[in-house]
């Protein structure tokens, strides 16, 4: 990887072109189309821009201008001579006829960028940041059709239109994120501080980011490199009352000349949180909260990311270090059966006592793409460390002291990637092809057993191609196809008897060996009516191979307090999920919509046995099945800015799903949501104060009354969130403030997606949370 | 002619919302799970909440009944240890706590498990669980004091009693040995008078046994409370009050402690109640003075006496 980091620094010189970025004026990457026109009035070709704003328009044909299109942007028209003297970078401006328009529809416009043909969303950075949440996940959960899985408040993990884990893909500086994402009380390994700008796709993109990526992608881009020569940077401090919060970050980049580097350090510390509730119902008893305090729900992190890069004449390439490191305990009333005594306060709400878990996941990634002869190249390699620690007291799992002392459970899990795409332009559109590969080792220790030891080789090729078959009409068509070949270890778990080894073992899982082979295909249209309409189709089919996990596990996972048991006879997953959506602006409204249907052939999920384990401190035995599922919803939004600059968004989001085999919903199904927000900026401002803006948001989020199996239902809730932000001028140095309060009426609800929702525990109550950043320049 | 697009999207939308809102078709699902009660003819599953087994006694009838319309499945029942809030911090060499673990099911392999496959009511009645002799759960001696047992059932269908909506059977019973420390009211009281806003007056003794396992005094600890929770369970309820505690010695099994204990063979009430005195509280009709012994082998034994308030 070092080896090509340096040859890739080698300058890549093409001739007779001409490379394109476009961007917006806040230097955000536009997928324009790009029009190229010689003497006569018809273009003589059409390109649609990458997902970077990037493409290499081609000087033969005589071409004389550009024009570059975007929604919700000017039409802007360069000629050949423009383009050299701007250096190849071409910034649009928001539509002139209405500038407030656009940021009506903003970069939560429900159905993002012409860039795909599936509904899209675009979080930047600061508005990731904004959300003040601990999670990465928790920070995305006001988007429509997102949501958060969690286990309390330093935990979480993205839904998208109701799916999650596996069927999730993380896609981090081009990298898949590979931890354990298959369990409930498994959070994302991923720091808000220290990613860049993210992009959601809400649905099937198997054909470009691999399997597992049937339900939609989180796709986070680098930071960016920096635009000038200089050294800059700042400091942020955060502080939240809810858990007693504090955090800090550190961000510097510098550039001289071609170079590059980047860093990011963020610490964070919390205690036990807070719930509007000084007792709980479970097991027929009425239990304690003390102090409306979750006992021992305090956690720690420590995440960096360092990147050093080289800019190319028509590319760059970078290489990336960042470790996430994170201590959370888990509540203490969440293992066996609490009782009174073992909810007791401590005396220290900051400690972290067991149970607990402590993650770490190490990344070293590099990223290079070029241009030569009009291709764009793209090379990505990476290796990640995931090493995940779950400690318990042994007796406590029914054995004697272990050699594995505290660590019940310890899953180190290493993954290489290599990943190589290159995009060809065609006289209207662009053909992609790539390649990608994969190779995975899960090693365990500790003394319970979950998951064997496994290794695993998954490689995939594909092809798309873009075509625009007018200015207004581009359609997208392409195929890919999956191998895998996976080996799974037997595991022996030695049998204890009164806490004592017996010398005897049980044979949790044989060996299993598999190398299945998959399709997958894709197709979209993307319609441009207009600068104030688009509409959006997507037809395409995803898989998913069966995880170890689903393939071979055999114990008792925690998480979900339940025994579960792998099936080694498991098949490919996929799904066909049509996708439709529109938007469209009317003066200061705008409103988009966007619904799916998909089907399921083979849905694994774990099913109750209706048998219970054998297993001590268990109850029943889940197993792992697959059946036929469909899932249908969508999401609406409507924006509205008013004379006085009062921007008002609603938006609402629904997921319905069903087994088709036995007729019931599926489990964690989130509950239909209603989010309004109206957002004020502030017109006076002074030599201190400016740029200030109001907001609050007014979630009405309904019952789940849909549950599967064994699943409770939960009731509705309406909550209440209120933000101030905006800059504070000190010493000339501009700060930024941000002010915000979750759950203002401190309500106790139940959130069905919680892991915590198990045990009737109630999410966070009234959190005040404020953020400073002092820039360094 | 290319129609308008918000024609054709919202066709298509209404179409999708159409299609997915054909929804829970077919017949009903069972999603109900099993009834766990008591044995047709009685009033309490066996054993009942708080149910004190006497230092003779060498095992429990356990006795209760699963029903379920579509078929009970299997049935599980757990009895283990409820000394200190399931952190098990300590073993002890001697004795051995209870720790029965049974699936009753059709394909059980002890007869004395087996159930009828699918049965719409499957009786459990009894099912011994013994503690002394040689059909004995525990290889040693049992450990005197508090167990919890629950008892869990499943359909056919998979559908599961659980803890989240409390239709599991989930209780603490006490097991009292000739070797644990004894506490007994003068006269064999089984309950004591006393005047609301006066000192709470005792007589009796708390000891150890002349039985060869006994070992001395470790802890002792009185509580005067409205309820008896069966489970030191009052923090949290408000309708439970605690009016007046008091703790000598160290406790083996939970973080608490008071001063020194004036002897570790013998102690009277009426001195412990003296130097430090429980106060009867008025308004209250219904008091009970729980008392919670331990000895230097761990075993527990717990008392829960009526206070009569005048």
């Amino acid at each position: 990887m070092v080896l090509f980091w340096v040859l890739g620094a080698t300058e890549v010189w093409a001739q007779s072109e001409i490379s394109l970025r476009i961007m917006d004026q806040a230097n955000q990457p536009l997928s324009a189309h790009i029009l190229g026109y010689a003497a006569q009035e018809s273009p003589v070709w059409v390109l649609i821009a990458d997902g970077e704003g990037r493409a290499t328009i081609s000087l033969k044909n005589s071409i004389e201008k550009i024009e570059i299109t975007h929604v919700g942007f000017e039409k802007r028209s360069v000629t050949i001579s423009q383009i050299k003297q701007l250096n190849g970078v071409i910034l649009l401006v928001p539509s002139s006829k209405n500038l407030e328009e656009v940021a009506v529809l903003g970069k939560k416009e429900a159905l993002g960028t012409l860039s795909s043909s599936l509904s899209t969303l675009k979080v930047d950075k600061e508005e990731l940041l904004s959300q003040q949440s601990i999670t990465f996940a928790g920070a995305l959960e006001n988007l429509p059709g997102v949501q958060a899985m969690n286990m309390g408040v330093g935990i979480s993990k993205p839904m998208i239109r109701g799916l999650s884990f596996n069927r999730i893909l993380i896609e981090d500086s081009g990298i898949k994120q590979e931890g354990q994402q298959w369990g409930a009380d498994h959070g994302l390994e991923i720091d808000p501080h220290t990613s860049g700008d993210v992009e959601i796709f809400k649905g099937p993109v198997s054909l470009i980011f691999g399997p597992d990526a049937l339900g939609g992608v989180v796709k986070i881009n680098p930071i960016p490199a920096p635009l000038k020569e200089r050294i800059s940077g700042s400091v942020a401090l955060d502080a939240q009352s809810n858990s007693r919060l504090i955090g800090s970050s550190l961000s510097l980049q510098a550039r001289k000349g071609k170079y590059f580097g980047l860093g990011t350090l963020s610490v964070m510390s919390h205690g036990d949180y807070e719930v509007p509730a000084d007792r709980y119902t479970y097991a027929g008893y009425v239990l304690p909260i003390v102090d409306q305090r979750l006992k021992n729900t305090a956690g720690r992190q420590l995440n960096f990311t360092l990147a050093g890069g080289k800019l190319l004449y028509n590319g760059e390439t970078r290489l990336t270090l960042s470790r996430f490191g994170q201590e959370a305990g888990i509540f203490t009333g969440a293992v066996g059966i609490p009782t009174t005594y073992s909810l007791e306060d401590d005396g220290d709400s900051r400690d972290i006592q067991f149970p607990r878990q402590i993650n770490t996941h190490w990344k070293l990634i590099s990223n290079t793409h070029w241009e030569r002869k009009k291709v764009n190249y793209t090379l990505d390699l990476g290796y990640q460390a995931n090493r995940r620690r779950e400690e318990s007291l042994p007796h406590v799992h029914g054995v004697g002291p272990t050699p594995s002392g505290n660590l019940a459970l310890g899953l180190s899990l290493d993954t290489y990637t290599a990943n190589f795409a290159a995009k060809y332009p065609l006289s209207k559109g662009s053909l992609q092809a790539g390649i990608m590969n994969q190779f995975m080792n899960n090693t365990y220790s500790g003394f319970e057993f979950l998951l064997p030891a496994y290794r695993s080789f998954q490689s995939g090729i594909y092809g798309v191609l873009e075509w625009a078959l007018s200015k207004k009409i581009s359609l997208n068509i392409g195929a890919r196809v999956d191998s895998q070949h996976l080996k799974i270890d037997e595991h022996l778990q030695p049998i204890y008897e009164r806490l004592e080894p017996t010398g005897e073992f049980d044979q949790r899982n044989p060996d299993i060996s598999r190398s299945p082979l998959a399709p997958s295909i894709s197709t979209g249209w993307i319609w441009q009516v207009d600068d104030s309409r688009l509409v959006k189709f997507n037809l395409g089919s995803g898989i998913r191979f069966p995880t170890p996990i689903e393939l071979a596990s055999n114990g008792i996972h925690h998480g979900n307090f339940r025994h579960e048991k792998g099936n080694s006879t498991l098949t490919t997953e996929r799904s066909w999920q049509a996708d439709l959506g529109m938007s469209q602006e009317w003066g200061t409204f705008s409103l988009a919509i966007s619904s799916f249907v998909s089907v399921y052939r083979d849905f694994i999920y774990l099913a109750p046995s209706g048998r219970f384990s054998p297993l001590p401190g268990s109850s029943m035995l889940w197993e792992y099945r697959q059946d036929n599922a469909l899932f249908a919803g969508g999401e609406i939004q409507f924006s509205y800015l008013s004379p006085w600059n009062l921007r008002t968004t609603l938006s609402g989001e629904y997921v319905w799903n069903q087994n088709t085999e036995n007729q019931l919903p599926l489990p964690l199904t989130p509950p239909a949501s209603i989010l309004a927000s109206l957002d004020y900026p502030i017109q006076n401002s002074s030599s201190v104060f400016r740029d200030w803006s109001l907001g609050m948001d007014f979630r009405k989020t309904f019952a789940q009354n849909r549950v599967a199996r064994n699943e409770q239902a939960t009731t509705g809730y309406f909550l209440v969130d209120w933000r101030m932000n905006g800059m504070v001028t000190i010493a000339q140095k501009n700060l930024a403030l941000t002010i915000s309060i979750r759950n203002l009426g401190n309500v106790r609800y139940l959130n069905h997606l919680s892991r915590y929702r198990l045990i009737n525990i109630p999410e966070p109550g009234r959190n005040v949370s404020i953020s400073l950043t002092y820039p360094l320049n | 002619m290319i129609r308008t697009p918000n024609k054709l999207f919202l066709l298509a939308f209404f179409g999708l919302t159409l299609l997915s809102s054909c929804t829970d078709s077919g017949e009903p699902q069972d999603l109900q799970a099993p009834e766990i009660g008591p044995v047709a003819g009685t009033t309490a599953i066996s054993p009942s909440a708080g149910q004190v087994f006497s230092p003779n006694e060498q095992g429990v009838d356990v006795a209760f009944q699963v029903t379920d319309p579509q078929g009970v499945q299997e049935v599980l029942l757990d009895i283990h240890g409820g000394f200190d809030g399931h952190s098990h911090g300590r073993l002890l060499s001697n004795f051995e706590r209870l720790n029965v673990r049974k699936i009753f099911s059709a394909s059980a392999s002890d007869t004395r498990l087996r159930i009828e496959a699918g049965s719409t009511s499957v009786r459990i009645d009894p099912y011994a669980v013994i503690w002394e002799g040689p059909e004995a759960e525990v290889q040693g001696n049992v450990l005197a004091g508090p167990y919890h047992i629950t008892i869990s059932a499943a359909d056919i269908n998979g559908n599961q009693t659980s803890f989240g909506d409390g239709s599991n059977y989930h209780t603490t019973f006490y097991i009292q040995r000739p070797y644990a420390p004894m506490i007994e009211l003068t006269g064999g009281a089984t309950s004591v008078s006393a005047k609301a806003g006066d000192p709470l007056e005792l007589e009796g003794f708390i000891q150890t046994t002349a039985h060869p396992l006994s070992t001395p005094l470790k802890f002792v600890w009185l509580r005067l409370t409205n309820q008896d929770r069966f489970d030191e369970q009052e923090g949290g309820n408000a309708q439970v009050q605690v009016f007046g505690e008091q703790m000598m010695g160290e406790s083996s099994w939970r973080n608490l402690r008071g001063a020194a204990l004036p002897s570790s063979e013998s102690l009277s009430l009426r001195n412990l109640t003296e130097a430090q005195a429980l106060t009867v509280p008025t308004g209250q009709s219904q008091l009970i003075l729980i008392i919670w012994v331990e000895d230097m082998a761990g075993n527990v034994t717990r008392k829960a006496i009526p206070v009569r308030a005048g």
